[in-house]
């Protein structure tokens, strides 16, 4: 039964070399990222009057930044979906006995399966001796599980092809609410007390909960990876829900 | 005329097919300016930012997606190594007009160009009205001026660099990845050491779309960059190297 997602996965790491040299082109800009945000905290930053000290900024942007580039493959979950259901591929894609939403998510994290462990080994030849391996390793679960959820939130968004026929804006949208509510653009701990509901939106899963697990903040670490689940949990059942009723809206392109 | 008259068509067309695109785009317009005020107001809220008046930051960024509305008159370019890949650029090579000219109307997102210049221009009365500051009509006429020489000279460099994808595969990667320092132009130029800044300045522009004219428009004091001694040197070498390219040019057509 889990031997047609295995494929799944196997067949989208066999594109790994490819995947991998577009995630190496990203690592190279990465320093420039950093050395932008090391010069724009430097120029406003003092320490007396802010929530994180200079070293944790850029440590948190560094997290932020290994992340997105292992990530940067998911982002397109949303496109797959969309051409798809628009060029009628899914004609012959729901046919096969498999699941089309599981068979989706085994490909795309078949897609970070060299990224995600090669980002993690640069964050700890990076920090080297400034985190246990413990800590490493609840780094990882919470990496995957935020990873989860960020492909939950694209895939659903190319479900609304089903109603919506052109679903790429909409995608464009979200990437703008996803810098702003997942701390991609700017930590969370910045904003004042009365938005710090936003630490709680579903989004902090996927960059800011594995931040704040690896360096073991505030919050207990069942508590942090239990609110990623939960998150999953939710989403997942939100996005077979809207994928049953889409299924039931599919009208062919085929001939 | 009539080529500027069908991409416009084409342009509506588009539009047309899918209507509430139209305002997805403005909406995505609208948080990505806000994305970047956001950005600003809760630094703001967490240093004190010596040496830069809050009304100049947001007066940047919105410069920042008024440049972005007219970069977005040389959208085509961005896919030519996609054209060049699957053998349509064939297509253009075979009309009595310059093929980029033709590449660069066809794909021109005109409802996008006019929206993001319609938010940026009511984004920065905006500003003015809240921080109450009074605008010289001749420090507009500068920063617009200046804006209108930032895009050709940035476009410049780009298409420059684009059409190297007709010679080389691949060769948008790398303009891609040294174009990736787009986004540092809601920043102000001067957080940046002096090599930082030529680089942004000269060599991958960015600052020359954002930071200068919103100087220029706050009447601010500040040395503008020399153009005239970099730009003519451009303007000659770019035909120059789009000639040898497109010469090295074969179809992957069938």
């Amino acid at each position: 039964m889990y031997k047609p997602y295995l494929k799944c996965i196997s067949l989208e790491m066999d594109k790994g070399r490819e995947y991998f040299l577009s995630y190496l082109s990203t690592l190279l800009y990465l320093p420039v990222s950093l050395l932008i945000y090391f010069f724009l905290f430097r120029a406003f930053m003092h320490e007396e009057s802010c929530v994180m000290t200079m070293g944790e900024v850029l440590n948190y942007y560094t997290i932020v930044l290994f992340l997105k580039s292992a990530f940067q493959h998911a982002m397109a979950e949303v496109y797959y979906v969309y051409e798809d259901i628009n060029r009628g591929y899914l004609d012959v894609l729901i046919t096969k006995p498999i699941s089309y939403p599981m068979s989706r998510y085994c490909r795309a994290l078949g897609s970070v399966c060299l990224t995600i462990p090669t980002s993690i080994l640069l964050l700890v030849i990076l920090f080297w001796g400034k985190y246990t391996f413990a800590a490493m390793l609840a780094f990882l679960l919470s990496v995957l599980l935020g990873f989860t959820l960020l492909f939950l939130v694209m895939f659903l968004l190319g479900s609304l092809t089903f109603w919506l026929k052109s679903v790429l804006t909409l995608r464009d949208i979200f990437w703008v609410v996803l810098c702003i509510f997942s701390g991609e653009l700017i930590p969370l701990a910045f904003f004042p007390a009365q938005f710090r509901f936003l630490q709680n939106n579903p989004l902090v899963c996927i960059y800011d909960i594995p931040y704040r697990v690896l360096n073991a903040e505030g919050t207990p670490l069942a508590q942090l990876l239990g609110f990623q689940i939960m998150h999953i949990l939710f989403w997942g059942a939100v996005v077979t829900f809207v994928w049953n009723i889409g299924m039931k809206h599919y009208e062919s392109q085929g001939g | 005329m009539k080529l500027i008259k069908k991409a416009v068509d084409i342009s509506i067309h588009n539009i047309l097919a899918f209507p509430y695109e139209i305002y997805l785009v403005a909406l995505y317009s609208a948080f990505s300016i806000v994305c970047t005020l956001l950005f600003w107001k809760v630094l703001f809220l967490n240093v004190m930012p010596q040496g830069y008046r809050p009304e100049f930051i947001y007066i940047l960024a919105f410069c920042g997606l008024c440049s972005d509305g007219l970069c977005d008159i040389f959208f085509g370019l961005r896919d030519l190594d996609y054209l060049v890949r699957t053998g349509e650029f064939d297509r253009y090579l075979v009309r009595p007009r310059h093929p980029l000219y033709l590449v660069v109307l066809e794909n021109m997102p005109i409802a996008s160009i006019l929206e993001k210049l319609i938010l940026s221009v009511g984004g920065i009365f905006l500003v003015c009205l809240h921080f109450e500051v009074s605008l010289e009509l001749l420090d507009c006429l500068k920063a617009v001026g200046f804006l209108l020489i930032g895009v050709s000279y940035y476009e410049l460099l780009y298409g420059l660099m684009t059409v190297f994808s007709l010679r080389f595969e691949g060769a948008s990667s790398l303009r891609d990845l040294a174009f990736q320092l787009n986004s540092s132009k809601q920043y102000p130029l001067s957080i940046f050491p002096m090599g930082i800044k030529v680089v942004l300045t000269y060599i991958i522009p960015v600052g020359l779309l954002a930071y200068y004219p919103a100087v220029l428009l706050l009447g601010m004091e500040e040395p503008l960059p020399k153009l005239y001694l970099t730009a003519p040197v451009l303007a000659v070498l770019a035909p120059f190297i789009y000639g040898r390219c497109i010469r090295h040019y074969s179809s992957n057509g069938g």
